[in-house]
């Protein structure tokens, strides 16, 4: 197993770039040929990797649902033989991969600095939109602020009913050992609904959402951003997540999992929200490959 | 000048655009003419004017001159009276040579009374070619035959009368005259030749165009009418797709489709009781709710059965979110009714509430029916029967659904709830299990009335594309909004 992953580590990331030259300057046509090629050719490879297999056949109806998410946290070996479990391996632990479970410490880093930055007697509150696992939220009760005994309010809000079960017990799991006495709460919202109308609550002091804008048209995406920039409070941050444009892994996604996600620079990013308000600072996680557009409403 | 053999020289049908079969009909007309005005205008006056010279070269033979000159009044009438009768192009030709032949004979024979091969009297014979070989549209055959027949005479008196060197020298000059006038008409009547074809190659063009304009606008004609007739049926967008013929709806097909029916509870009894014009009204207000969002969500309008109406969505365009479809329209249809109910039940004068059932499954797609009487794009199969028959059995306002139907969908934007096994008329072997649906969220895919900038109907609608991007659609028109940025690598683009 140590070998073959070793193998895999090695020899893919320079057939990555290949394929990347390969497909590049290909019209719409040529692409979706290629695709299909690709997939016919790699089908008995590449699908029995249980990551490979759920990102290209979206059960959800969409690739990054909490399960992915889930493969993505627990780092395991796990297929239906030694290549699948070894191939899900290094899928799981490729620079997207890592770029994903880099933005839930990323997330959990926000987290701590809004409760070291306010006074411990001020409840806080937050929303996580397309909340999936609420990782970074399991990684904040780890944190010595949950030991405080502040008042805060964590807020997730997923369109699948799954992921928000998940989130709860995981989340309720970890608090139970942790005694934080924050409140949870899991609102089940079609993101359709969110975008369309807003959010019934305001008076957030974070909002952040890191899977979901890469989804989101431009125009879409400004939307959603206005109508949850109002939820804010005076002060509060919108933390948006969006993949970079430097992404090694999106041949793979492309190409395999017809995993497909709009890829932002900072300069996208910060131009795209600058007519939402507020001042506008765009940071990334480790390897850069996520970017956050942090909007902050003014005091 | 024109091919040998000689065609066919039936008249053509104007159908036909053959161009050598016009142009020898045109050549039977334009033979008849020339025989016409050569006989009446040229022959018979010229051939009693030149008696003068008769008088003057050869008096002594003035008299048998005369009679020999004036046999062209029959000879000529004759001509006229077969040129009438000829249809054929050949004939034509027949009649204009036995014509040529009869003037040039008498010439010969004044020739040969005089007994001097060089007599000038030979250019009688050039004035007949002159008029015959450059104004009749001969073949090339025909051409030689005519002129041997005007000059072969001429050289065979010619050279047995010859018994001098002056005289064969006087023949000899004389040839040259014969020869050029020969050749220099061959020429002439070859670019004339060339000119009628052209003028005939356009006058077909023109033909052609009028006639393929006239084709047009009865092919576009009955395109309107018939698109007409689908834009009753199909979405604008389909309408316009079956326009360019991107889709094609020649043929009957076997497509997987979802059906939906939908009624107005208790319409019977309304009708029979209420004012005519009122439940006429309500009923087109209910007619326009349903089929307008129906065609939003491109589903196929199958037919209306008095208050009911009948419709399937995948064909003749699929989308894999077919089943989503429907049962978002069937939401949707049941919202417009309950918002505009004020409106409904001053018509209705009852409160208005449909029943919706809604199949999945295979039906045979296509146009049916009968061009002269009626035809229209229908479904014929189970399923639409299946989704009658939930339509009967849903309770008031309710939207009833089969089991495929909650396998096909999305299930987290709808609230699903099991109403139990149930036999339907028509399906009684099978217990069939039925859910109602409701939608889980509230309708907020319209965004605030954001108007389709390209359509001026439509509005944008909160959609995923293809790629399973969020984006701005028009349903009206298929618009998607875009935003300012460039994005090389945007939506999985290679």
């Amino acid at each position: 197993m140590a070998l073959t992953s070793k193998f895999l580590k090695e020899s893919f990331p320079t057939k990555h770039s290949e394929i990347g030259q390969a497909i590049k300057g290909l019209t719409a046509e040529q692409y979706k040929a290629s695709a299909e090629f690709f997939r016919k050719q790699l089908k008995h490879l590449i699908y029995d990797a249980p990551f490979s297999k759920r990102a290209f056949e979206k059960p959800k109806g969409y690739a990054g649902d909490y399960e992915m998410m889930n493969h993505l946290y627990r780092d395991e070996f796990v297929g239906p033989h030694l290549f699948a479990k070894c191939l899900h391996n290094y899928f799981i632990n490729e620079p997207a991969g890592q770029a994903v479970r880099n933005r839930a410490f990323y997330l959990k880093k926000k987290l701590s600095e809004k409760f070291a930055a306010t006074p411990k007697t001020t409840p806080l509150k937050f929303l996580s939109v397309a909340s999936g696992p609420a990782r970074e939220v399991q990684l904040f009760l780890e944190t010595p602020f949950a030991k405080e005994g502040r008042k805060a309010e964590f807020v997730c809000l997923d369109q699948d009913e799954d992921s928000l079960k998940f989130a709860q017990r995981s989340i309720r799991t970890v608090d139970r050992e942790i005694q934080s006495g924050f409140g949870f709460r899991f609102v089940n919202k079609a993101i359709k609904n969110v975008i369309g109308k807003g959010l019934d609550e305001t008076e957030f002091d974070v909002i952040y959402s890191a899977g979901l804008f890469d989804y989101l048209s431009e125009p879409v995406a400004q939307m959603a951003a206005t109508r949850l920039f109002n939820s804010l409070k005076p002060g509060g941050s919108l933390i948006i997540g969006n993949f970079n444009l430097f992404n090694p892994t999106l041949p793979l996604m492309d190409l395999a999992w017809d995993w497909h996600l709009i890829y932002r620079s900072p300069e996208d990013l910060a131009k795209m929200f600058a007519p939402v308000g507020g001042s506008i600072t765009v940071e990334q996680e480790d390897l850069g490959i996520n970017l956050f557009c942090v909007i902050r409403k003014p005091e | 000048m024109s091919h040998d053999p000689e065609p066919p020289t039936a008249a053509p049908a104007p159908e036909d655009f053959d161009l050598q079969a016009l142009r020898d009909a045109d050549r039977v007309e334009e033979i008849k003419e020339v025989l016409k005005v050569i006989a009446n205008n040229m022959a018979m006056p010229l051939y009693l004017m030149f008696w003068i010279s008769d008088i003057l070269y050869v008096p002594q033979m003035k008299w048998e001159f005369l009679f020999v000159r004036m046999l062209i009044i029959p000879h000529c009438l004759t001509v006229q009276y077969l040129a009438k009768r000829v249809a054929t192009f050949r004939g034509a030709q027949l009649v204009a040579l036995y014509f040529n032949f009869g003037m040039a004979i008498a010439i010969n024979y004044m020739i040969f009374r005089i007994d001097e091969p060089a007599t000038p009297y030979y250019a009688g014979l050039n004035l007949i070619a002159l008029g015959n070989l450059a104004f009749i549209p001969w073949t090339r055959r025909f051409y030689i035959a005519v002129a041997l027949s005007i000059f072969a005479p001429y050289y065979i008196v010619g050279l047995l009368q010859s018994k001098t060197a002056e005289d064969f020298t006087g023949l000899f000059l004389n040839s040259f005259f014969v020869f050029s006038t020969i050749i220099m008409l061959f020429f002439i009547r070859f670019f004339n030749e060339r000119l009628r074809q052209r003028e005939l190659s356009s006058r077909i063009a023109l033909h052609n165009e009028v006639r393929n304009r006239d084709r047009i606008i009865i092919e576009k004609s009955e395109e309107a009418i018939r698109l007409s007739a689908l834009s009753r049926q199909f979405s604008p967008q389909v309408v316009s797709a079956i326009r360019n013929r991107k889709i094609d709806l020649s043929s009957v097909r076997r497509s997987k489709i979802c059906a939906i029916f939908i009624d107005i509870v208790n319409s019977t009894e309304r009708v029979a009781r209420g004012d005519k014009d009122k439940i006429h009204k309500a009923i087109a207000m209910f007619m326009d709710d349903t089929v307008r969002t129906l065609l939003k969500y491109d589903i196929t309008v199958d037919k209306f059965l008095g208050d009911g109406i009948l419709a399937f969505s995948n064909d003749p365009v699929a989308y894999p979110d077919y089943v989503d479809r429907v049962l978002r329209a069937a939401i949707e249809i049941r919202n417009r009714i309950k918002q505009n109910q004020d409106q409904y039940e001053l018509y209705w004068m009852n409160h208005l509430e449909v029943r919706i059932g809604v199949a999945v499954g295979y039906a045979n797609v296509g146009f049916y029916g009968n061009d002269r009487y009626y035809k229209s794009y229908t479904a014929i199969g189970a399923v639409i029967n299946l989704a009658s028959r939930l339509c009967s059995s849903a309770e008031p306002n309710q939207i009833l659904v089969t089991s495929d139907v909650v396998d096909a969908v999305k299930a987290s934007e709808y609230v699903l709830n099991s109403k139990g096994h149930r036999s339907l008329k028509g399906f009684e072997s099978d217990m069939i299990r039925v859910y109602s649906v409701d939608p889980a969220f509230d309708d907020s895919s319209a965004v605030e009335s954001t108007d389709c900038p390209v359509c001026s109907t439509g509005m944008l609608f909160l959609d995923t594309d293809e790629k399973g991007i969020f984006v701005l659609k028009c349903r009206e028109c298929g618009h998607i909004k875009q935003g300012t940025l460039q994005h090389p690598r945007a939506a999985g683009a290679a």
